[in-house]
């Protein structure tokens, strides 16, 4: 049986939205996306780490350095990146 | 979370307490639980610095709101100690300085935490020209409340540094109620959301505060309920700012 597993946009979402909740999480990864030159229902697992600098600067503005690593943290983890 | 938003009331209630008193019992309550508020919410914000990098720009933003309540408090301190009939420890200058120092940290402080959202560059859930109407929105209400005591004072011939400096920061506060409540609403379902949720309930309650002083004074209501009124709000308006800090906390360490 096939085991169905996370987009990697799914994930970086799912991170997001309990701080910024699930509007400005999904806004968040699609303006991200964007920067990188892809869109979020295309992103792979390789490109988050560029996801995730391009997302950088709003991370840490509203959540502070420390909390913004930490979460990006757990988002490479869960995607393997 | 939202079980926060009963301490400000609960603060109210109490202080309200304070209208069975008679005076100068009555007075010193109410400065000492404008004291306690203020000194609960510097305290707060200042302990919020913790979870930010000092290059965070909201990081500057909690530590100018715990240094304005800060000087709140000792503003607040300073006058409880002759309500007891003791000596003035500061003179006029230093005590109208503290005030108008007061105004500006903490109209910085707000005017931050809107420019970070903005920093974001992440849209709200409206559309430019709502954004833009009731923004203007804000701004005309902060010019109608501001203004109303302004033109009083230049018309009472009472008008000077201290009365233009705390009526523009009342100003600034008030027009910056849409923009925060704009970024908490992008943010709904999220932690952060209560943060500016707070903050802008925060400078509604200055906004009723200003309103409520002008009322007061115009259908002639006097103590005990003016005043009691008056410091009830007042009460109310920093412990929202205080569930502010306390929300901000609770978002970062969940």
């Amino acid at each position: 049986m096939a085991v169905a597993t996370k987009r990697p946009a799914d994930v970086v979402r799912e991170q997001l939205a309990p701080y910024v909740g699930a509007f400005t999480a999904k806004n968040a990864v699609q303006m991200g996306a964007k920067q990188i030159g892809t869109d979020a229902e295309h992103l792979t697992a390789a490109q988050v780490p560029s996801l995730l600098d391009a997302l950088g600067p709003m991370m840490r503005t509203l959540l502070g350095k420390p909390t913004a690593e930490k979460v990006a943290a757990e988002i490479r983890r869960e995607v393997g990146a | 979370m939202k079980r926060l938003v009963l301490i400000p009331f609960i603060g109210g209630v109490v202080v309200a307490a304070g209208m069975a008193l008679t005076e100068p019992a009555t007075s010193r309550f109410y400065r000492a639980a404008l004291i306690a508020a203020a000194l609960l919410t510097a305290g707060s914000a200042l302990i919020t610095t913790h979870l930010f990098a000092k290059s965070d720009k909201l990081f500057a933003a909690w530590l100018l709101i715990g240094s304005g309540y800060g000087l709140a408090a000792i503003r607040y301190s300073l006058r409880l100690v002759t309500m007891f009939g003791g000596p003035e420890l500061l003179g006029r200058a230093a005590l109208d300085t503290l005030l108008i120092m007061q105004n500006l940290l903490i109209a910085i402080a707000l005017w931050l935490f809107v420019r970070s959202w903005r920093a974001t560059g992440l849209a709200t859930p409206f559309s430019g020209a709502a954004r833009t109407g009731w923004t203007l929105l804000g701004v005309g209400v902060a010019v109608i409340v501001g203004g109303y005591p302004l033109i009083q004072g230049f018309v009472t011939a009472k008008a000077d540094t201290v009365l233009l400096v705390s009526t523009l920061g009342d100003m600034v506060g008030i027009a910056l109620i849409v923009p925060l409540a704009m970024s908490a609403l992008a943010m709904r379902g999220g932690l952060l959301m209560h943060t500016w949720l707070y903050l802008a309930a925060c400078e509604a309650f200055w906004l009723l505060y200003d309103v409520w002083l002008a009322l007061r004074t115009t259908l002639g209501i006097d103590a005990p309920l003016g005043p009691g009124i008056e410091q009830v709000i007042r009460i109310i308006a920093i412990l929202f700012a205080f569930i502010a800090t306390v929300a901000q906390r609770r978002a970062l360490r969940r």
